[in-house]
């Protein structure tokens, strides 16, 4: 396996569509339920975990963007087998993609279950999953290109959305976010932990690094897209906190769909339909990313060709669909990447970090022994 | 190649429609307002008035009802009597008779936060007697459905926040809230026509005493800023300074004012000894007097805003008092000890033991910001 991807430069994509790569594949299923998560740890302090949560996110960041800049162009799975030898490094690759299959897993199964319960109770997932996978299959047979492309024009489209929180936004009850600071320490960072599921998704940087063409502008767009999703979920919880009762957030599943239902227009009664299905378009980047990164891994890895890989994913994740039915097994699908993921997402690159560096210090000498 | 793609698509197209249920309009049975009562047996009533979409049907408004052990059970049972599919997604109202609402109402609020069809803007509201009442009139004397005339006469004309408007969630946030009491608007049918009648003060859930109708604007004061209300203020001559009694020779001073801006606000002042400070902010605009007075005179108009503060102060202060003997506290002043307190908390019976012992100095400031177009 070689180490640096080969890619031809007409797949190429600018530094620029980093923004719109990070914050939708960051914003997906996970934000739709997370105030109640993070105010169940954190309480008022919620928004201070959040922000914790966003720069704890930037140093990882960076610290990526080290052991990617120490290479010409190699991504996670090229860098592996490079430090742990081919046998362990295609091994710790496989993890890689079975967590962003699995994270795939619960972003679908959660999103079929706001379907059922919102607008169509009887629908079966098969059928759910295979109108989402036409899509999703459609976008990637279009290679990286088409799924940035894709990416920019659904975040452009759905960012109207936001707008819709003016409600909730004039009847919130600014008292329950008093008194500030009250929350202790270890709370805080419980909450921050919270935030882990619905922040995470940036990891994609690994594998779609390599693409970029001018990689000396990848930090603006990245910090910038950042700030962007924490910004979003900030808004979305403090109102969450100062718009239903302690009590009552702690029961509510989906604050953000219960939020957006307050908005009633004359000529548009319900919103929150419409809502529950643009949601479909806040999703579906994230889905098609997820599942070019698989291909694409598979692909690195043991040269199997992408139009096969995708083929044999779409038929798996459209059987294993038909097995969760109930909340409690969706939660345990998303409770399983929340923290297994947790450690890939959120720990592994500071472990990588040093071998890294070692790596790259001794193999100097080497060099300048042979000049 | 091209044709086979194509084909496939529009078969695609073609089979998967069939996928969701289609639902006519006429088909519909769309419920907007509902009242929910229990009958001698302990089950649950519910009647509901119903959009009519039939070209035919000689009223706007069909009501229906039924009974069950729980509500859906109820529309269920109304279903079988019904031509239509009855939806619920345009719920505008849910009206409690004063019985269920005096046994609590939380029974009847699990579906309104369960079932996602069920729209948040509904409205709360309590009926003097009965729910069903209300919805058995004679309904040929309004001329738009029976649903949407309940709806309105809550919310006349633009969309408001303030009481009488009481949300679900709003209700629902000061159920669950500690530090502040829910109300809701009562209805009655007052020569066969339904209207608005008083305030429901609630302990929790369930319904414990009533104000009369003009107490409601005190309380939608103190609970957000009020805007283009209209105060009637009915001052007896006592009660003026001694230069506007020298200026009449009617026994009261009636006046009507147009509210431009009115805001309440609580302050603990010092929390041992739970002092509190209620500031209210009244910008008045005058539309009607009677007798006049020379209002262009910075005296009489200052004479007429001293006596009004006066009057609201007063007002305030038996309404507080009462409920401090009933100890609900529907002006949160929960909220404020809350923040001040330990932690953040403050659990529904450490309130109860201290509401009744707050001291509240009450700080009403009137101005008459215009006196409309002529100033005698």
């Amino acid at each position: 396996m070689e180490l640096n991807v080969s890619i031809k430069p007409g797949n190429r994509i600018r530094a620029i569509y980093l923004f719109f790569i990070i914050i939708s594949v960051q914003i997906g299923v996970g934000i739709i339920g997370a105030p109640r998560f993070i105010y169940m740890e954190a309480e008022r302090s919620a928004w201070l975990s959040i922000l914790i949560a966003f720069l704890y996110i930037c140093v990882l960041v960076s610290c990526m963007l080290i052991i990617l800049k120490k290479y010409d162009n190699a991504d996670l799975l090229g860098i592996q087998v490079d430090l742990f030898g081919n046998f362990f490094g295609k091994l710790l690759g496989i993890v890689f993609l079975v967590h962003l299959g699995l994270s795939m897993m619960s972003i679908l199964l959660t999103y079929i279950q706001v379907i059922q319960l919102f607008l169509y109770h009887a629908m079966p997932n098969l059928l759910i999953t295979s109108l989402i996978m036409i899509l999703v299959l459609y976008t990637v047979y279009g290679g990286i290109r088409v799924i940035v492309g894709v990416t920019f024009i659904l975040f452009l489209i759905t960012m109207w959305i936001l707008t819709v929180l003016y409600d909730p936004f004039l009847r919130a009850n600014w008292y329950n976010l008093l008194p500030l600071f009250d929350s202790s320490l270890p709370d805080i960072l419980k909450g921050t932990r919270a935030t882990s599921y619905t922040l995470a998704g940036f990891e994609i940087l690994w594998l779609i690094y390599p693409f970029i063409q001018n990689k000396n502008k990848v930090r603006l767009p990245i910090f910038l897209g950042l700030a962007f999703t924490t910004i979003i979920l900030l808004v979305v919880t403090v109102l969450s906190i100062s718009y239903f009762s302690a009590e009552g957030l702690k029961t509510i599943d989906w604050a953000v769909l219960i939020l957006v239902k307050n908005a009633s227009f004359t000529f548009l009664e319900r919103l929150d339909y419409i809502v529950v299905v643009m949601w479909l378009m806040i999703i579906l980047p994230n889905l098609t990313l997820l599942m070019w990164g698989m291909t694409f891994g598979a692909k690195r890895l043991f040269k199997v060709p992408q139009k096969i890989s995708i083929w044999i994913l779409t038929v798996l994740i459209l059987i294993l669909v038909n097995f969760f039915h109930y909340d409690y097994q969706i939660t345990k699908v998303t409770d399983l990447v929340a923290r297994f993921g947790f450690w890939i997402t959120y720990v592994y690159p500071f472990l990588l970090l040093p071998i890294v560096l070692i790596k790259k210090r001794q193999k100097k000498p080497k060099g300048s022994d042979k000049q | 190649m091209k044709l086979l793609r194509l084909s496939i698509s529009l078969i695609i197209l073609i089979v998967l429609s069939s996928c969701i249920q289609p639902l006519q309009l006429e088909d519909l049975g769309v419920v907007i307002s509902r009242g929910v009562d229990k009958n001698e047996e302990e089950k649950i009533e519910v009647n509901m008035a119903v959009l009519q979409f039939n070209k035919d049907s000689p009223s706007t408004t069909k009501t229906i009802d039924g009974v069950g052990e729980t509500i859906q059970g109820a529309i269920k049972n109304a279903n079988t009597k019904a031509n239509q599919y009855l939806a619920n997604g345009k719920l505008e109202l849910e009206i409690y008779g004063r019985q269920v609402a005096e046994e609590g109402l939380e029974p009847f609020i699990d579906t309104l936060r369960r079932d996602a069809n069920i729209p948040s803007t509904v409205f709360l509201a309590v009926s003097d007697t009965t729910a069903k009442e209300i919805f058995t009139i004679d309904t040929e004397k309004i001329d738009i459905n029976l649903g949407q005339f309940l709806h309105e006469i809550i919310q006349p004309g633009p969309e408001k926040r303030l009481f009488p408007v009481v949300t679900f969630p709003r209700f629902l946030y000061t159920i669950n809230n500690s530090g502040i009491e829910p109300v809701l608007p009562i209805m009655e049918v007052k020569d066969g026509n339904p209207a608005l009648s008083g305030v429901a003060l609630f302990k929790g859930d369930k319904m414990v005493s009533e104000l009369p109708l003009k107490d409601a604007i005190l309380i939608s004061i103190m609970e957000g800023t009020v805007r283009n209300e209209i105060i009637e203020i009915t001052i007896p001559k006592e009660e003026l300074s001694a230069e506007l009694q020298k200026d009449t020779k009617r026994d009261r001073l009636k006046m009507t004012f147009i509210i431009e801006q009115a805001r309440g606000n609580n302050i603990l002042t010092n929390k041992e000894e739970l002092k509190y400070d209620t500031k209210i902010d009244l910008k008045l605009n005058l539309i009607e007097i009677f007798p006049t007075y020379k209002l262009e005179e910075e005296k009489v108009i200052n004479d007429i805003e001293r006596a009004i503060e006066k009057h609201i102060k007063d007002r305030y202060e038996t309404l507080l008092s009462k409920l401090k003997e009933l100890n609900i506290d529907t002006f949160g002043y929960g909220i404020k000890y809350r923040i001040k307190n330990k932690g953040g908390k403050l659990t529904a019976k450490e309130w109860d033991e201290l509401f009744p012992k707050i001291d509240t100095t009450i700080d009403v400031k009137a101005e008459i910001i215009r006196h409309g177009s002529v100033h005698r």
